[in-house]
């Protein structure tokens, strides 16, 4: 059985496309993750699944139930809000209940589930609480409770986490994962930050502009990248791109740049043909050296990030292009040092 | 020598220090005192010559004379059927104004909130009638209930096809029953527009996400008023439900002009009574007993307001 599927959604604002086209398949159980800057069509891709939205065009299914037309609470789907939003006046308890208020779920059961619901979340000690009195990792945990005692066959979630400090999201998230294999309930989690992303999905959807970039495992995603997009917005320190026309010489394809040719290895090369013209290569694929060598490209230190265990040196070409490198800690690099870059062009991406 | 230096500029410091510490509390009386000053020389004199006067027997025979009757005329007050009377009236005035200014109000906000075309229009014509003296109301709401010319006749007469002068009937609002509620009516489409403006500043900082999730729980517009809507306005509710029922029950000139306590004494209010005790009967002396028990009705009902209502809402 299916978890969501949804297919050819459009979505339009008046003259605003939010979303262009948009087919996705969510097998049952999985952990699906909505990757993509603001603005690019999340929230409306998420609302229209819960029926806050009417679609342009397209169909939603959801268990193999089509529920493009049905309201909100007919679809089976339980949503988390942005902030985990609540009611405020009322206490957690009462947002708990609130939840089964005008369902046909009979008193007894109805306790049962609110019980277990408080027990896994171990949200006991809030439950006279409103949610002004509450931290936000509580009312995170009482949004969650609200939302599986409905015992849905869907949630949904818009970046739930989004409102809270570092230090708890990264505390919150495994245990949300926990919870979601715990339950099986098949999700959709919209965010905008990659770490939750790779850390939470089973599946991740990038999103760009109201359109699908690439559907994948956070595996693929990150050392498959479709588009440039992709390879640009997943990954920290980001992608580094060097830019220039992809020929195929008589020794060999090679990327033409301004500081000569950079040698690509064929089977990048026959994937791409000649449409290329930029090759990515992840900050810590690139080698730096005080002396030229075959195929290096010259950088200036601009700037030196230092993480602890190793450090990011921020290196600028002539025309102001930002590279990024990883190092270790003992690089021996200062600020404004010329340096050259050799990227390792078996880890290497082109687009 | 240098550490007896610092030790003067610590010293120096801490005076500094003390010099200017004040309690939020102080400082807040500090800055209202101005005002308290000022409202107590302003307030004292009249007050203090109402409260002697309210002990005086005030004739006009033979030039003004004054004679101390203790609490004769609060007594006397209270044993007049005419003073009940006109507590029962302004209880009802009072209670249909601050309902009908509530619900008006409400409404008005909630129209204003929802519609998208037309705004500012519709903002501009709803915020009218406040913006209207109320002298000016009660001449128009006169006009209005009037037999002959008036809403009412107009109505009724359209309504049984009666066009002719000759079959034409008469119905005046103002000499039936319900004067009072007409007055009510008329009070409180002049205090409702503010009411509605600062309701709508209310809902303006609902999150429209909160609707949403009232959505996916399924609540039902009752439900779903009670529990999104309703509580981010509790807070203005009791404020105008205090203020409209302060003003109505101070209110005169619209009275004066549109009923004039009439007919018979069938809208008397208590502010009615005392004016027409002093100024036209010249019975001083009871018009100001009689104006000290409507200021104990003020603040008594506006404490109980407080007591069963706004004091719990202090901790939401
Ligand atoms: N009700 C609406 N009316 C008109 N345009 C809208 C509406 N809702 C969203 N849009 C537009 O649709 C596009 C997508 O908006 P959406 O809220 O889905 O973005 P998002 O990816 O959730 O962004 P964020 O991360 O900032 O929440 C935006 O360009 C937005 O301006
Ligand atoms: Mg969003």
């Amino acid at each position: 059985m299916s978890g969501i599927e949804i297919t050819n959604l459009r979505k339009s604002f008046g003259n605003v496309k939010a979303i262009e086209e948009m087919t996705l398949t969510i097998p049952n159980g999985v952990f699906c993750v909505i990757l993509g800057p603001s603005g690019c069509g999340k929230s409306t891709m998420l609302n229209c699944v819960a029926g806050l939205e009417d679609v342009t065009s397209g169909t939603i299914k959801i268990g193999g139930r089509d529920v493009t037309n049905l309201p909100p609470h007919a679809r089976d789907i339980a949503m988390v809000f942005q902030s985990s939003l609540l009611y405020p006046h009322l206490t957690a308890l009462q947002n708990v209940r609130m939840s089964l208020k005008n369902s046909d779920t009979g008193a007894v059961e109805a306790k049962r589930r609110i019980d277990h619901a408080v027990g896994i979340l171990e949200i006991a000690s809030v439950l006279d609480k409103k949610p002004g009195a509450m931290s936000g990792g509580q009312r995170q945990r009482v949004a969650m409770a609200k939302a599986i005692v409905r015992n849905p066959t869907a949630f949904l979630m818009d970046e739930p986490l989004a409102a809270l400090d570092a230090a708890l999201r990264q505390s919150l998230r495994p245990e949300l994962a926990a919870l979601q294999r715990q339950l099986g309930t098949t999700t959709i989690f919209v965010t905008h930050d990659q770490v939750e992303a790779m850390t939470l999905g089973d599946l991740i959807v990038v999103m760009n502009d109201g359109r699908v970039e690439q559907i994948g495992t956070p595996d693929e995603i990150y050392n498959n990248p479709a588009t440039k997009f992709v390879a640009a917005f997943i990954g920290s320190p980001p992608m580094n791109f060097f830019e220039g026309q992809v020929e195929d010489l008589n020794n060999g394809p090679a990327l033409r740049t301004q500081y000569g040719p950079i040698a690509i290895p064929r089977h990048l090369f026959d994937r791409m043909g000649g449409r290329a013209h930029s090759l990515g290569v992840r900050p810590q694929h690139i080698d730096i050296n005080r002396t030229k060598t075959d195929g290096s490209i010259p950088g200036t230190v601009f700037a030196i990030e230092n993480l602890g265990k190793e450090s990011v040196i921020i290196l600028h070409d002539t025309a102001g292009h930002d590279y990024r490198v990883l190092v270790g800690p003992d690089h021996g690099y200062s600020v404004g040092e010329s340096t050259y870059m050799c990227p390792d062009l078996s880890q290497a991406h082109l687009f | 020598m240098a550490s007896r230096a610092e030790a003067r500029i610590q010293n120096e410091a801490k005076l500094a220090l003390k010099r200017i510490e004040l309690s939020n509390r102080q400082f807040a009386m500090l800055l209202a005192l101005p005002v308290i000053l000022f409202l107590v020389m302003v307030m004292a004199y009249p007050m203090g010559y109402a409260i002697w006067l309210s002990m005086q027997e005030v004739s006009f025979f033979g030039g003004f004379r004054t004679s101390f009757v203790g609490i004769e005329n609060y007594r006397e007050a209270l044993y007049s059927d005419n003073f009940w009377w006109s507590v029962r009236v302004t209880v009802q005035f009072v209670s249909v104004s601050v309902v009908l200014a509530m619900l008006i109000g409400l409404g008005l906000a909630l129209l204003m909130h929802r519609v998208r075309r037309g705004r500012a229009l519709l903002g501009t014509i709803i915020i009218l009638p406040w913006s209207m003296s109320l002298y000016g109301a009660g001449v128009m709401w006169q006009y209005l209930a009037r037999g002959q010319s008036g809403v009412a006749s107009s109505l009724i007469n359209r309504m049984l096809g009666r066009t002719t002068p000759d079959t034409a009937v008469e119905y005046s609002l103002i000499s039936s029953e319900q004067i009072v509620n007409l007055l009510a009516l008329g009070n409180a489409w002049n205090l409702a527009p503010l009411v509605a403006f600062f309701l709508l500043a209310n809902l303006k900082t609902i999150p429209e996400r909160l609707y949403d999730l009232a959505r996916v729980d399924r609540l039902n517009i009752w439900q779903r008023f009670l529990n999104v809507t309703l509580p981010p306005l509790q807070y203005t509710l009791f404020v105008f439900t205090t203020i409209t029922l302060i003003l109505s029950m101070k209110l005169l000139d619209f009275i004066f002009v549109m009923s004039a306590g009439g007919p018979g004494d069938a809208s008397a209010t208590l502010t009615f009574r005392l004016f027409d005790l002093a100024f036209r009967q010249s019975n001083y002396g009871l018009s100001a007993a009689i104006s000290f028990y409507l200021l104990f009705l003020i603040i008594g009902s506006a404490l109980a307001l407080f007591f069963f209502w706004g004091r719990r809402l202090e901790d939401t």
